[in-house]
Parts: structure tokens; C-alpha cells; sequence
């Protein structure tokens, strides 16, 4: 089952599968939003946007109409 | 530079929040110099290090995550090094935690061919992180020097200045990646000149789109699929930077003291987090509102002290009036905003340095979302309601020109400091006796004030928004650094650097204007000034009345700007305005609060009667030649929506043009606030009258 980032719940760790073919994906992918890679939602900003990422060893803010793509794969959850 | 030393320009690249701005502190020191890059609103910082006896201007360029540019900052950086081709060698300066992000810009850069070193930064970190990087290995695959440094440690600076003085720089290898994605159609690629000369081609197609004339004659470039391109281009990068990662860095396993993540569960928090960013907004507002006061009275009693001896000490004339009347007081009101500008700066750039900005940014980007702005206008449009003239520098930022200049249009609309005065002497005129109580109609009123600023600034965001068109993607995507201890070194740098840059370019524009504010106010027809200096011998006095005050206040009618006062009339009559109201309007221009003291000279109390209920007195009883009053209620509420919507402060235009780089913002800002001033009184006048 694959979901977009914008969509995992706060906690969860998604495995990236993929990156939409747009000038935001193409964008995200140059920081790192590379498939294969494991991210994970923090926290979310008041209204639930934005929401920052933990990629790595760093902590990416993307609104959720940037989150939403990448396709990812949910791994594991904290919850 | 006598000498054929090839590396008289050193520019340094990184990503942003790499603490490049503290290596460039430490390098360049107070040799620091803010110049401007043609077209673009970024500032181009540059310095000079003396080293080995030779002296190289080591230009900062702005943190960027790529060579193909997505922001005016990032523009400015492929200008440099592609367009351009200024700098002869580049340091790129890396976060040793986060090698992959650093590397991908970093080999962009060697496949331009240009002569490198490699700074690892933050090499502490990353190793209590368990990354331990093979600086060897490293080096040799990249082909350029590599050194590591911990930016807080005075030793490891000397080291980036070894390198840079003694120009021990290498031409990096190439990645072939150019040739990997244009290759069929070029011949002779053997030549690694040849293979960096490609790479630099495709870039600059990549930005200036394969229809440029550039290449009009490169037959094999109109056949390219840009974004194609692009994505072929980002997957050989990283299969590049993975392979040398996995040469070059060891990861172990250890338990990461993460302190980061533990105060981010605090700061947010959407809750406290937020509480906490008000808290903190409230400082920095108190701080320029009120702190800001006591240096800023200091100055003001400096100039009056200096203007005064000039004018004890030297021949009474021309001259003498000249410099003690316009260009003292024109400096002064320059040096004036100075513990603001320093004050803001001081905050932000500790913010800035802690990492907590970037936080700010986050939790109220929503919230300016629907207006056109994002989270870095808050605290710009925040500081505006003490004064415009740091908030508008502060909006240097945002990285988005379309928000930058949005935000920068809209911020004079908050209620600053200057607007106090006027909107208490008119409040005070509407309501006597009306600060009595909790719920007062004064204080209501005044807080109505303000909300009409921020609704008014709200609303002209929004329809900018619509209006304006953006090159850009936006977006928000903003890295959230770890915190930090901030560099006091680097928060008192952009103190004065601000500082310095306000008093330098935007100064001159205030000092020309208000020279020239204060000839109209003092000069007149020659024979009409005669006439207002001499008092008719069968004049009287009245109470409290004294001869001096009535001469200033006959003086300032016959002035060049009384006679505009007069011109003008006409066109304010219908807002509710006599003559005199439309001298104190021009004369206001200057600033805000010149209203004051410039209606308190009027009806000859003095231009120091700071009396305030003199002058509210006076102000109620004035009456027209027909006998009614002149300050009805309908005239003072449309001069306070007036002055709350007006652009009457030359510096903010100053400022303005400085910032934007261009004459056309700060004139459509005040045409547009003028013209939107205007049409509010005349609506609030005939609606109330």
C-alpha cells in the first residue's frame, strides 16, 4: 500500500519509493528525497502544515502540497 | 597584488546552515563590505584576508543547495560561477553530519573546473555522531585539498587561511556527467578542459533554456529535453556522491545525545511552541519600541546640542542656518533610527544563529499563507509596528522575491512608533477626558488604529498576491538546523554591517530630502517673508501669546510650503482639510511625527510646546472663517484613517529603494498608499461630516 508523505501520521517512518515527475519532486529529490530512503514526520506546524521531515540526519520543512510528492511506503510507527 | 598570484578572488559556497557565515566572519573580519549584485535584491558580501603578504577578497556567496538556481539567491550564485565566472578559486564548505547533502553541490562546482578546497565543517559533530570521515580518501577521489574544522575553534580558521593565502587549490576531477548526457553529440572529449566547458554549457542551458541565442550556434541544443535532463543529471549525481560516501565515510552505531529533537519537542509544540514564539515576538517588539527610546533621546539631545552651538558659534546667515537647521538635523534624524536597526539585528541574528528562526518560520507559515505571505514575513511585519525602516531590512530573508517584495509593500502600513504622537493628539482632540476607565474610548480607539494598519497591510498582501507575477516555484521547503550556540562575533558583525549599510546608502536619500523639506519650511517669496518677520507695530498679543512663536507661525505660512499648503487646498478640502492641515501633511513627509510640531508652530505655540492638551485645546477651539470648527469630528477621524494609511516617511522610501534595488517600488508603495490614503478619508469625511 503506498500513500503520498503529507499523509502519514506524526511518529511513523515511511520508506520513499518514488518522486512525482514535477519541478517539486525534481526539487526534493536534489535534497536528498531519494528512493530507498527512510523519512520520518516529526511534527506538524498549528493546522497540520507544515510538517517536518527527518531525512538523514537533518529536518526538512515541506508544506503539504510539497510532501504530497512523494510516494512513500510506511515502515514502521512509533505509535 | 603585485605579485602573479592566481588567487586574488576566493569565493566560498555551501549549503545553507553550514556556519560559512561565521568562516567568512572569521576570515574577513571588519574588512567586511556590502555591495550590491546587479538586478537582485541579495546583498553581495565581500572582505579582504591578509595573508603571506598578500591581500584576497574572499567574496560569501548565499547558501544554496544547487547550481541550478531556484531562489534570487541561488540566482546569484550561478551568476557568479557560471555567467560571470568572477571568483578563481572556490572553498566549498560542507556539514560534516550531512556529507551527502554538501557533496551534491560541491562536485557541481568541481565539474565547473574551477580551483578548489574542501572544508568539512562542524567535524565534532559529526564524529559524536559516529561519522568518521577518511579525509585521504576523500581528497583523492575528489582530486582537490579536503581539511576539517570545528567552527567555533580558533585554530581551525588558520588552517582555511593557510590554504586560501598560500592558494593551495586543485582542479578536481571530473564526473563525466556532462558528457554521459550531451556526450553523442560532441567530439573531443578527452580533453578534461574540454569535459568542465560541457558541464558549464549545460548548466547555463539548463537556466537560460535551449532557445537562447547563447547557443545559436550549437546546433545539438535545441533537441534537449530540459527537465529530462535534469532528473538524468540529479540520479548520476547522486549514484556519484553515494560512491564516494561509501569510500570515504564509516558510520558506527552510537547512541546519539540528540538535544535537537528534545527541545523541538518543546518549541514545536503547537501549543507551547507557539506560545513561545508570541513571547519572543514580544521581546523583540518591546526592545525597538521602548528599549530603543533611551539611546535613541540621547541622540536626539546630541544634535539639538551640536545644531545649537553651531548656530552660538558662527556667523548668523545663510550658511549657518543651512548646517544647523537642515544638515544637522538631517543626520540626526538619520542616526536616529540607528539603536532600532542595531537593536533588531542583534535579536535576529541571535535567533538566526541558534537555529530558532527557521522554527518561527515553520509554525506560521499557515497563518500567512492566505494573505501571499509565508513565515518569514512575520517578524518583518511584527517589527513594523515599531518602525518600518529595520522590519523592511529584515525582510533581506526571505528568499522568495515575490514574498519579499510583498512584504516589503505592505509592512509601512503597521502602525510604527511615529504614528503614536499624531494618534494621540488627535484621539485626544476627538475624546476629552476620554482615557478615563479600563474600557476608555481613547484606548479603544487607538487599538482601532492599529488593527486598521495590520487589516490594511493584510489586504494589500492579498490583492498583491493576485496582482503579481511569480518566476519562482515558492514554496516553503526549509531545513530546520540543529540548534547551536550563536557566535556573539557574528550577531555583533551584522549589527554594524546593518547599521553601517543604513547610514551609508539610505542615508543619503533622507539627509537630500529633508535638506530640501526644510528650505520649503524656511524659505518663502522673499517679500512675503519680510512682511510675516515684521509684526504690524498696532498688533497685541494675546495671553501666553509671545512674539517669537507668532513670528515662526507667520514664517511658516508665507513659506514655499505654506504656499503648497495653499495649492493644495483645493484637492484636500474634500478629506475636510483647511490650508494649514496641508502644510503640516507636507511638512510630514519627513516623518509622521512632524505633524506635532509642525502645527504646534502653526498656531504659534512654539514648535516646542509639547504641551499636549495646549494643543489639543487649541486644536478643538480653532474655527473657520465661517465660524465652524476645524477639528470636527468628522475632519479628525479622516485625518487619523490619513495617517494610518499614508506613506509619509521618507526614510521608509529610502529604505525601500535600497532594498529593492529599483526606484519603481518605492514609488508605486507611495503612490499606491498615498492614492489608497486619500480615497479612505474622503469616504470616512463625507460619510461622517
Amino acid at each position: 500500500m503506498s500513500y503520498t508523505a503529507d499523509t502519514i501520521p506524526i511518529g511513523a517512518k515511511a520508506e520513499i519509493l518514488d518522486l512525482d515527475f514535477t519541478e517539486m519532486g525534481q526539487r526534493l529529490s536534489e535534497l536528498g528525497f531519494w528512493p530507498g530512503k527512510y523519512i520520518e514526520l516529526v511534527v506538524s506546524a498549528p493546522f497540520g502544515d507544515p510538517m517536518a521531515f527527518r531525512l538523514d540526519n537533518s529536518l526538512v520543512a515541506l508544506r503539504k502540497d510539497e510532501a504530497r510528492n512523494i510516494r512513500v511506503r510506511i515502515a514502521a510507527s512509533a505509535a | 597584488m603585485s605579485d602573479d598570484f592566481p588567487f586574488s578572488k576566493v569565493a566560498l559556497v555551501g549549503v545553507p546552515n553550514v556556519g560559512k557565515s561565521t568562516i567568512f566572519n572569521q576570515l574577513t573580519g571588519l574588512t567586511q563590505k556590502t555591495g550590491n549584485f546587479p538586478g537582485v535584491t541579495v546583498d553581495k558580501k565581500s572582505g579582504i584576508l591578509n595573508h603571506s603578504g598578500r591581500k584576497i577578497e574572499i567574496i560569501d556567496l548565499p547558501g544554496s543547495y544547487n547550481i541550478y538556481p531556484r531562489s534570487e539567491d541561488e540566482t546569484v550564485v550561478f551568476q557568479v560561477l557560471c555567467e560571470d565566472r568572477l571568483p578563481e578559486a572556490v572553498v566549498a564548505i560542507l556539514d560534516a553530519s550531512n556529507l551527502e547533502r554538501g557533496l551534491f553541490f560541491a562536485l557541481q562546482i568541481i565539474d565547473l573546473g574551477y580551483p578548489m578546497a574542501l572544508v568539512l565543517n562542524m567535524d565534532d559533530e559529526a564524529l559524536s555522531q559516529g561519522k568518521i570521515i577518511n579525509k585521504v580518501v576523500l581528497a583523492r577521489l575528489l582530486g582537490i585539498p579536503v581539511i576539517s574544522t570545528t567552527a567555533t575553534h580558533a585554530g581551525s580558521v588558520e588552517r582555511i587561511k593557510e590554504i586560501i593565502g598560500q592558494g593551495r587549490f586543485a582542479i578536481g576531477k571530473t564526473s563525466g556527467i556532462a558528457e554521459e548526457i550531451l556526450g553523442k553529440a560532441i567530439d573531443n572529449q578527452d580533453d578534461p578542459r574540454r569535459q568542465f566547458e560541457l558541464y558549464h554549457i549545460l548548466q547555463r542551458i539548463k537556466v537560460l533554456g535551449t532557445t537562447h541565442r547563447a547557443f545559436a550556434d550549437l546546433d545539438w541544443v535545441s533537441e534537449l529535453d530540459i527537465p529530462d535532463i535534469q532528473r538524468i543529471e540529479t540520479r548520476l549525481r547522486y549514484d556519484q556522491v553515494r560512491g564516494i560516501i561509501s569510500k570515504a565515510l564509516r558510520a558506527e552505531k552510537v547512541q546519539v545525545q540528540d538535544f535537537t529533537r528534545r527541545i523541538d519537542r518543546v518549541l514545536l509544540d503547537p501549543y507551547a511552541g507557539f506560545a513561545i514564539f508570541l513571547a519572543i515576538l514580544f521581546l523583540v517588539f518591546q526592545a525597538i519600541f521602548n528599549w530603543a527610546t533611551i539611546p535613541m533621546e540621547w541622540i536626539d539631545r546630541s544634535f539639538a546640542f551640536l545644531s545649537q552651538s553651531v548656530q552660538d558659534s558662527f556667523p548668523p546667515g545663510a550658511l549657518t542656518d543651512l548646517i544647523s537647521q537642515g544638515i544637522l538635523p538631517g543626520l540626526g534624524g538619520i542616526v536616529i533610527f540607528i539603536p532600532q536597526i542595531a537593536l533588531l539585528f542583534g535579536f535576529l541574528g541571535f535567533l538566526e544563529g541558534s537555529g530558532y528562526m527557521a522554527r518561527a518560520v515553520f509554525i506560521t507559515d499557515r497563518l500567512m499563507r492566505p494573505f501571499g505571505l509565508n513565515g518569514r514575513s512575520v517578524v518583518p511585519l511584527i517589527s513594523g509596528l515599531a518602525c518600518a525602516i529595520p522590519a523592511i531590512m529584515a525582510t533581506r530573508s526571505i528568499a522568495n522575491r515575490k514574498d519579499k517584495l510583498i512584504t516589503i509593500f505592505v509592512t509601512p502600513f503597521m502602525s510604527c512608533s511615529a504614528r503614536l504622537p499624531v494618534y494621540i493628539i488627535l484621539i485626544g482632540i476627538l475624546f476629552p477626558n476620554g482615557n478615563e476607565g479600563f474600557f476608555n474610548p481613547s484606548g479603544t480607539a487607538l487599538f482601532f488604529m492599529y488593527l486598521l494598519g495590520i487589516a490594511a497591510a493584510l489586504a494589500s498582501a492579498y490583492a498583491l498576491k493576485l496582482l503579481m507575477k511569480s518566476r519562482e516555484g515558492g514554496g516553503l521547503v526549509l531545513e530546520l538546523p540543529r540548534y547551536r550556540l550563536p557566535s556573539v562575533r557574528d550577531v555583533v558583525l551584522q549589527m554594524y554591517e546593518k547599521s553601517k549599510t543604513f547610514v551609508l546608502e539610505a542615508g543619503k536619500v533622507i539627509l537630500a530630502i529633508s535638506v530640501v523639506l526644510w528650505v520649503l519650511a524656511s524659505y518663502g517669496p522673499p517679500e512675503d517673508m519680510e512682511v510675516a518677520e515684521n509684526l504690524p507695530s498696532t498688533y497685541k498679543l494675546s495671553e501666553g501669546e509671545t512674539a517669537a512663536d507668532l513670528i515662526a507661525s507667520r514664517k511658516l505660512e508665507a513659506s514655499y510650503a505654506g504656499q503648497l499648503g495653499r495649492i493644495i487646498e483645493p484637492v484636500i478640502a474634500p478629506l475636510g482639510y483647511d490650508w494649514k492641515i496641508g502644510i503640516a501633511l507636507i511638512a510630514s513627509f519627513a516623518a509622521r511625527e512632524v505633524f506635532v510640531s509642525t502645527v504646534a508652530t502653526l498656531y504659534a505655540l512654539g514648535s516646542e510646546a509639547e504641551e499636549t492638551e495646549t494643543l489639543q485645546e487649541k486644536l478643538r477651539s480653532e474655527k473657520r472663517s465661517d465660524g465652524t470648527l476645524v477639528y470636527n469630528h468628522a475632519t479628525v477621524w479622516s485625518l487619523l484613517v490619513f495617517y494610518a494609511f499614508a506613506m509619509q516617511c521618507m526614510s521608509t522610501v529610502a529604505v525601500v529603494y535600497r532594498e529593492t534595488k529599483s526606484i519603481k517600488w518605492p514609488l508605486l508603495q507611495t503612490v499606491y498608499m498615498t492614492v489608497f490614503a486619500y480615497l479612505s478619508a474622503l469616504i470616512v469625511y463625507q460619510i461622517l461630516s
